[in-house]
């Protein structure tokens, strides 16, 4: 019965924008559609976090009922030193993991770039493998992995179990730089007298940076993202982010995260904006060129 | 000739199963300019990079003034390359990109200070040769085609190297701009005193430009030899037919100055060949006057007459014998006239041709489709 | 071998360290699932000391697949006795039952569920406990325990069911989103993409915590529900809302390569279709359906894989009685890895086939993920 709520909430304005919004776009229903559509989307998109932001301003320990405005679980959050630390683990084991991933994954995709067609296809196939594979696998494989081997969980496990997921990321934004690249330029550095070192430094490098950057941000991202596999490489000690709000789902979420996530939100906004205004410029400088 | 300065000793090379270089033997000579020339897939391109060091051969030796060089890496061989699509760095500027091969030197300790300067003295006398004055701050990707390939030529020449190689440099240049950078590149190349080696597709480049030619086909050399050789004298049917545009046919020697083409026996200034030996004879098309029927040694019907700028394109197909031959003339001729064909002694070109296949170089004009 | 120029050596050579980490990190622990999922563990109990003064010996920890009560002795297992040791070979050691062993003449002559307490403290002397990860054995066991499962297979229809539900509404409302998001002016598509992707940014079981809050029986939609006058539903822990915080979740997986797609086909084929004389909707199904074909496949397999093996959102939205696969095999995983990996084999098999299904024979792996990226 209440699938078939569900069922009716969602399908009936489906079914009535895609018979209005795929019309003559110079029919006004058609516009009118296509923006009540795209509202309805986005109200559905942001409800939630409308509602996380809302209550990590609650004076009650509760993030559905309303009792008051305060500022009270961000003066928490300043004291709680189980979420400071779970966040510190985050962003240490993001930052190192996307760092050595980064540069490890850029080393590796210029190598897997020269390598013959087979043996190239064999790897880059490997490499998509936790891609595409689903992230229970992936944490459950690397856990009996762990066992096999004798590594203990904790921060290393954790750190490679991230930096395992993070390189296919890196590698597959840097190769298509690879590819975009004249081959030439190398053999012209090798030509000019530069070593295969320097050729790599000061002339691959430079151009496939674009791919570098957006593989860094990729990794970051996933890493800080990540839940399911740190889930099983974390060991009992180490707890991320995900990990602690995972545990206070069983145990009951106080506005406290809330108010975390309210500010990690207002970071990444933030940072958005600030990479918008700059944008137009380095598009200009790419027209001009 | 020359001193050598490279040379090639029974270089095969195999790409992905495919014999690409067979046995092949080069000589070049110090300061000259030699061009490779042969079709797309001859090994011009490939013998280039072995002389570069970008590409090992299967066997074979490469000679660096009489020094055995296969296992120098490229950036230790004094040969700088010119790369087809420039290969320019895209990140670095105009001044930048000269300055590179500067830029990787090993510089003594005390020199360094004064290092910068000696480099900006050297680009500058770089854009100067290659007619770039005041480029050096500019992007490479602002600059035109031609100014590309300009700042390609001043990169691989500011390390001073003792060979450049050039690999279809004007490829992608409009036909103007090509005619321009021929010239200005035989003129750098003579004011500079460098060896060239040039790999290009365009017979009229070559013969333009080089001092030895050098025609490849399929991974061997054809023939080797300076521009008016290859041209006047070619050694088998694919040179002659490659080079320029020429009426290939069947003949026999008689004797000694004597040739039978077409069931007609011609004067010729060939000899050295056995009595009736069978032969290929090259005549090339700009060579052949027409004339009216009567006073023409053979006969023909004209097939096809295009205006050409400086001639007339005519194919002429041979009463009494089934060949089409290819005339340029400056007069024009109306389709369907009967004319004489004539041509004299020294035009005709004497090669050893059991095996040539004449089909191949049949003048025979192609129907159009549509019709 | 003529030796290779150091050069052209050192290039490839970057990949070597990659090569040995995506062996041991990548390959390596598939295979091992794939070989657990294949195999059980072998636990010796080994009997010592001097069982012909005491003909009874009480095992502990003894269990086997298929025991009954009134099995015969070669339904044990295996067991050996060299004269001095006997030693029982366990299939299943997680379930502590303790057991007599009777001997007559050196063997086992019975073996019966024994559940005396005070005996086991005295005999357990002569119960030792060898090597517990002594060896193992193949067997196709831990699939067939599997599929004869009920519970387990339950679990597994229901996650099919589930994550094929939200891809399903995820497509419907996905598509005519990046359609429209499509037509937009370059500009403003840029910012509105973007703010499809900012929801990312936050922890996505916060957000799923968050509609608890929205459809809880307290919840907001409940109290905007009572205040018009309307009866309070029962929307938590039910499938429905586990599929809608599903279809919350990975709505933006499907947007994004189908918007993709369509941002990059060539204007001049939709104005050839309208110049054709066909109207927007036979262009929409004619035209830019099939050339939306590449997008919406790995949408669908970007939001399906995903939502098959989905951890959490079920625990926080559906309850005990929703769990699905992914929440199965880490509970199993924990008591079990040989039954855990057969079953994060069966997913991976279902993961491939379905993959297979969606993007056909030529599927271009650098599709899938390309949405992303």
């Amino acid at each position: 019965m209440t699938d078939l709520i569900y069922i009716a909430v969602i399908a009936v304005p489906v079914i009535i924008s895609l018979i209005l919004l795929f019309g003559n776009p110079k029919r006004k229903s058609t516009k009118i559609s296509r923006l009540v559509y795209l509202t309805i989307v986005f109200i559905f998109t942001y409800l939630p976090i409308i509602v996380l932001v809302i209550f990590s301003f609650n004076s009650g320990r509760s993030t559905g009922v309303w009792e008051g405005f305060s500022f009270k679980w961000y003066e928490e959050l300043l004291n709680d030193d189980r979420i400071k630390s779970a966040l510190l683990t985050t962003v240490i084991v993001a930052l190192s993991s996307a760092v050595i991933s980064t540069v490890f994954g850029t080393v590796s995709a210029i190598g897997i770039f020269y390598m013959k067609k087979i043996p190239k296809s064999i790897v880059m196939n490997v490499t998509n493998i936790p891609i595409l594979n689903a992230d229970i696998i992936t944490g459950v494989s690397l856990l009996l992995l762990y066992n096999i081997l004798g590594i203990p969980l904790g921060y290393a496990s954790l750190i490679i179990a991230h930096i395992s997921f993070n390189i296919p990321y890196v590698i597959l934004s840097v190769m298509p730089k690879l590819k975009q690249m004249d081959n030439n330029i190398y053999e012209a550095a090798l030509d000019l007298g530069a070593t295969p070192t320097k050729a790599l430094v000061n002339v691959i490098v430079p151009q496939i940076m674009p791919g570098i950057v957006s593989g860094f941000l990729l990794s970051l991202t996933m890493s800080m993202d990540d839940f399911v596999i740190s889930l099983f490489t974390s060991g009992p000690v180490v707890s991320t982010l995900s990990l602690e709000i995972y545990s206070m789902t069983k145990r009951g979420i106080t506005p406290e995260i809330n108010a975390l996530s309210t500010i990690i939100f207002v970071i990444v906004i933030i940072v958005l904006v600030i990479t918008n205004i700059k944008d137009p410029q380095s598009n200009g400088k790419k027209q001009r060129a | 000739m020359a001193e050598s300065i490279i040379r090639l000793e029974n270089i095969s090379v195999a790409l992905g199963g495919e014999q690409i270089l067979k046995n092949l033997n080069l000589n070049i000579g110090d300061k000259e300019f030699v061009t490779l020339l042969g079709p797309s897939g001859c090994g011009k391109t490939t013998t280039l990079r072995i002389i570069g060091g970008f590409q090992r051969q299967d066997s074979g030796n490469v000679f660096f003034a009489n020094e055995i060089i296969n296992d120098l890496p490229p950036y230790k061989r004094n040969v700088n390359t010119v790369f087809q699509k420039y290969a320019l760095f895209p990140h670095l500027t105009v001044f930048g990109n000269i300055a590179y091969g500067l830029r990787m030197q090993k510089v003594p300790k005390e020199e360094r200070k004064t290092r910068e300067k000696e480099i900006k003295k050297r680009v500058e006398e770089m854009l100067a040769l290659v007619n770039l004055r005041g480029f050096e701050n500019r992007d490479i990707s602002s600059l035109s085609g031609g100014q590309q390939q300009r700042v390609a030529i001043a990169r691989a020449l500011i390390n001073k190297p003792h060979v450049l190689l050039l690999d279809e440099p004007l490829g992608a240049l409009d036909l103007k701009l090509r005619k321009e950078m021929q010239i200005e590149l035989k003129n750098i190349q003579i004011k500079t005193g460098i060896t060239f080696i040039y790999v290009t597709h365009d017979q009229e480049e070559a013969l333009t430009m080089s001092d030895i030619v050098v025609v490849m086909k399929g991974g061997e050399i054809q023939q080797i030899g300076t521009p008016q050789d290859i041209y006047n004298e070619p050694k088998n049917a694919f040179v002659a037919d490659f080079i320029g545009e020429s009426n290939i046919l069947p003949g026999v020697m008689l004797e000694d100055y004597r040739v039978e083409i077409c069931g007609r026996l011609f004067e010729c200034v060939d000899k050295g060949f056995e009595d009736n030996e069978k032969v290929g004879v090259v005549v090339r098309p700009e060579d052949i006057e027409i004339k009216p029927e009567k006073e023409g040694f053979l006969h023909g019907v004209v097939k096809s007459c295009v205006f050409k700028g400086v001639h007339y394109e005519m194919t002429v197909e041979q009463v009494n014998y089934p060949y089409t031959w290819l005339v340029h003339s400056t007069d024009a001729a109306d389709i369907g006239d009967r004319v004489g064909i004539c041509f004299y002694p020294n035009d005709i070109h004497v090669m050893k041709g059991e095996d040539i296949d004449y089909s191949v170089f049949s003048n025979v004009p192609e129907e159009d489709e549509e019709e | 071998m003529k030796p290779l120029p150091k050069f052209r050596l050192t290039r490839t050579a970057f990949a070597y360290p990659y090569l040995v980490f995506a062996i041991i990190f990548l390959v390596a622990p598939l295979i091992l699932v794939i070989f657990y999922s294949f195999t059980r563990q072998i636990d010796n109990y080994s009997v010592y000391k001097n069982f012909e003064n005491s003909p009874e010996i009480i095992i502990d920890n003894l269990d086997f697949i298929g025991y009954d009560e009134d099995s015969s002795l070669s339904r044990i297992g295996t067991y050996y006795y060299d004269g001095e040791k006997l030693t029982i070979v366990n299939y299943r050691p997680k379930h502590p039952e303790t057991y007599r062993v009777f001997f007559e003449d050196g063997k086992i002559s019975n073996i019966e569920e024994y559940d005396g307490e005070e005996l086991i403290a005295q005999d357990l002397d002569n119960v030792k406990f060898l090597n517990k990860l002594t060896g193992f054995y193949f067997t196709i066991d831990n699939f067939v325990r599997f599929f004869n499962n009920g519970d387990s297979m339950k679990v597994f229809l229901r996650s099919i069911y589930i994550a094929f539900m939200s891809t399903v509404f995820c497509l419907l409302i996905g598509f005519p989103t990046a359609y429209v998001l499509s037509k937009m002016k370059e500009r403003t598509r840029n910012i509105v993409s973007v703010m499809f992707l900012l929801p990312m940014w936050i922890n996505f079981l916060l957000r799923t915590y968050a509609w608890r809050t929205l459809v809880e029986k307290t919840g907001i939609i409940n109290t905007i529900l009572g205040s018009v006058g309307l009866p309070a539903q029962n929307l938590m822990y039910t499938q429905g809302a586990v599929i809608l915080v599903m279809v919350y979740d990975f709505l933006p997986f499907m947007i994004l390569p189908i918007y993709n797609t369509l941002i990059k086909i060539d204007r001049s084929l939709i104005e050839a279709s309208y110049d054709l004389g066909a109207n927007h909707y036979r262009t929409l199904f004619r035209v830019i359906f099939p050339l939306a074909i590449p997008g919406i496949s790995s949408g669908i397999t970007m939001t399906f894989v995903p939502a098959i093996t989905a951890f959490a959102i079920s625990k926080i939205m559906g309850g005990t009685q929703c769990a699905t696969i992914g929440e199965e095999i880490e509970r199993v995983f924990n008591n079990d890895m040989w039954f855990g990996s057969a079953m994060s084999v069966i997913i991976m098999v279902l993961m491939l086939a379905s993959m297979f299904l969606i993007s056909g024979k030529d599927s271009d792996s650098d599709n899938i993920g390309g949405g992303l990226i």
